[in-house]
């Protein structure tokens, strides 16, 4: 199985191990330090059951890897119109790609259904480009569970003890494409199942990030520090009580206990990503993670008050730092 | 009179400047490049009214300039332990010391009915209680926009610069009309009031109003309270600090919370707490914010939207190294 994974930074990196491990035939588009650092030495990703040392494929040009079985998009959401636009050498006839994001995706309403069904997503897909470009029929859809970091050029180090991916197609099909790929990332000892309902999954680890990412953007610390005042704490489990209802009223309910969500991330001392692209100075995915799911609620009367005035703070905060323009 | 500015960073050096324009017999205490750019060039301050220069006598060592008629501290509050110190022989046996500082100061408490209740997050094992003494204390409290643009030299251009003073027991002494008169001789404001108390919520008010909201945008208030999300949380911090001031006793009056943000929301200025972190120095965060939630509490007095926005912005500042955990 031809795959190619686009924008090989932690996730990007720690999938691509995970696939060449596997057996897959694996190629990924990076730059800078990172490219170089994969040419030379290959890709090292350290996690708690194994260290994975892997020589794919690598290069800066999609016109240099030519058409794939599937591509696995995994840049943050603010560089998918670019992603778009680059992958069309990688993409045949048939080729899946797989958008393994945080936050809404721009293919939330493709398939949906309901009087929604079409609906875009601007805070995902500002002009339209990746729909246009890409397009529903090849959308699947990629939710990742790992807390990894890029330690330096070439090397993954991940930080939880267990990682897993979903996949799942908008329709909710089981298709043959989703089920090879799950088969190719298990071959590779990284769990990973297609789900009938991805996104509830969407929705599911949505809430993560709402309850971690603008209380830690605000402290820049990790979740355990600033977890630590019960004061933060007991507001982020509000946040993520306020979330759960958007999903409901999304119609994606999601179980689980508020407080043990809160205090599960409590109990780590990772960074979320968001923070981690605002220390390393990269575009910070605000809109995707947090404007979109507050849009959703004032769209359907869900009041979230906490997580409004956190998500305020937060992108003045990211505006200030370069990182996040308001729309 | 025999005045010393104790501290002569950027409202220090104001104050400073102001007396000797006034006539007085100034000395500051001041340290690093500030105190040799004072020694070698002077003071020179870049007001509303004009320039002012003056070459007040100048060390980092308070035995150099002797006993004073009157010593006004303008630090930081987390440095007034080092103040403490220091400050024993600027003292002779009738020396009035005014402390024009953020926050919730260390005598609040102290010729009211609560005398004897201590703070002591604003002042460790009542050091400058013991240094000073409530006797020699007069409460202060400061508005002006000033910063130091380079060692000797401040800007400070706000046209309204005032420093307000008054004893602990109110009394309209004449150590108090002296100090005050000495300022306003030199054409800042200098105010003697009955309740220092009062004053000393209103520019809370001002504090806490923006202050926790500005350092987690990281921006000025203008910036900050341009979302209508964070506009409604400054309203309600104001309006919880306006019930904490009324339960202490000081309604703060003749101005509303819509007011006030409205006003503050057209000032391009960054919080000096917001300054203080940006650029690396301890942060006021125990008499600014800790404090007067701590009073709240006592008082039973909810102040849910200060109590979220000072978490957050405690943790920010521990995490950037200016500011101890107290709750560790």
């Amino acid at each position: 199985m031809r795959l190619c994974i686009f924008g090989a930074g932690a996730i990007g990196g720690n999938l691509a191990g995970r696939l060449v491990k596997g057996g897959a035939e694996v190629s990924v588009v990076a730059r800078g330090a990172q490219l170089a650092a994969i040419r030379e030495r290959g890709l090292t990703v350290r996690a708690a059951d194994d260290v994975i040392e892997a020589r794919p494929r690598a290069s800066d040009d999609p016109a240099a890897l030519g058409p794939q079985d599937a591509v696995l998009v995994c840049t943050k959401v603010p560089a998918h119109p670019a992603a778009a636009r680059a992958i069309r050498p990688l993409l045949g006839p048939e080729t899946p790609v797989v958008f393994v994001t945080n936050g809404i995706p721009w293919w939330y309403f493709a398939k949906h259904g309901g009087a929604e069904d079409g609906a875009r997503v601007p805070e995902a897909d500002p002009d339209g480009v990746v729909w246009d470009l890409v397009g529903p029929e090849r959308a699947v859809g990629g939710v990742i569970y790992s807390a990894c970091n890029v330690a330096e050029p070439g090397v993954i180090e991940v930080s939880s003890k267990t990682s897993k991916l979903i996949l799942g197609e908008p329709d909710g099909s089981r298709s043959a494409r989703a089920v090879a790929l799950a088969e190719a990332f298990k071959a590779g000892g990284l769990p990973c199942s297609v789900s009938a309902d991805i996104r509830t999954e969407v929705w599911g680890k949505l809430l993560n990030n709402l309850s971690n990412g603008p209380a830690c953007v605000l402290t820049r610390r990790n979740m355990r520090d600033t977890f630590t005042d019960p004061v933060i704490r007991d507001a982020c489990v509000e946040v993520v009580r306020e979330g759960l209802a958007i999903a409901a009223a999304m119609g994606r309910p999601v179980g689980g206990a508020p407080e043990e969500r809160v205090d599960l991330s409590a109990s780590i001392a990772h960074k979320p990503s968001i923070l981690q692209d605002l220390e390393a100075g990269r575009p910070m995915e605000v809109d995707a993670l947090f404007q979109a799911p507050l849009r959703l609620a004032r769209e359907r009367g869900v009041p979230a008050p906490t997580l409004g005035l956190l998500v305020a703070l937060m992108a003045q905060a990211a505006e200030a730092a370069g990182l996040y323009r308001r729309a | 009179m025999k005045l010393c500015v104790y501290g002569a960073g950027a409202i220090g050096g104001h104050v400073a400047a102001r007396l000797a324009k006034g006539g007085a017999e100034v000395s500051v205490v001041a340290r690093g490049p500030h105190l040799a750019a004072i020694q070698a060039e002077g003071l020179t301050v870049h007001a509303a009214d004009g320039v002012l220069h003056c070459r007040p006598r100048a060390s980092a060592d308070p035995a150099e300039l002797g006993p004073q008629d009157a010593v006004i501290v303008t630090t930081k509050v987390t440095a007034l332990p080092a103040v403490a110190a220091g400050i024993a022989p600027l003292l002779g046996p009738e020396t009035a010391v005014a402390f024009v500082t953020n926050g919730i100061p260390w005598w609040y408490f102290d010729r009211t009915p609560q005398e004897g209740q201590r703070l002591p997050l604003v002042d460790p094992d009542d050091a400058i209680r013991r240094a000073v003494g409530v006797e020699r204390t007069l409460g202060g409290v400061v508005y002006s926009a000033a910063t130091v643009v380079r060692p000797g030299v401040i800007d400070s251009l706000a046209p309204d610069s005032r420093v307000i003073l008054g004893e602990l027991d109110g009394r309209m002494s004449p150590r108090l009309v002296a100090i005050t008169e000495a300022i306003a001789a030199g054409g800042m404001g200098g105010v003697a009031v009955p309740d220092i108390r009062a004053q000393v919520w209103a520019k809370l008010l001002g504090n806490l109003m923006n202050g926790p909201l500005c350092l987690l945008a990281r921006a000025t208030m203008q910036d900050t309270l341009a979302s209508p999300v964070v506009r409604d949380a400054a309203i309600a911090a104001a309006r919880e600090v306006m019930a904490v001031a009324a339960a202490y006793g000081y309604p703060i009056t003749g101005t509303t919370p819509e007011d006030r943000i409205a006003r503050s929301s057209k000032i391009g200025h960054r919080p000096s707490i917001l300054q203080d972190m940006e650029a690396g120095r301890p942060m006021e965060i125990d008499a600014m914010f800790t404090v007067p939630l701590q009073l709240a509490r006592a008082a039973g007095v909810p102040t849910p939207c200060l109590d979220l926005t000072i978490a957050l912005a405690t943790r920010a500042a521990i995490g950037a190294g200016l500011h101890k955990d107290t709750a560790a």
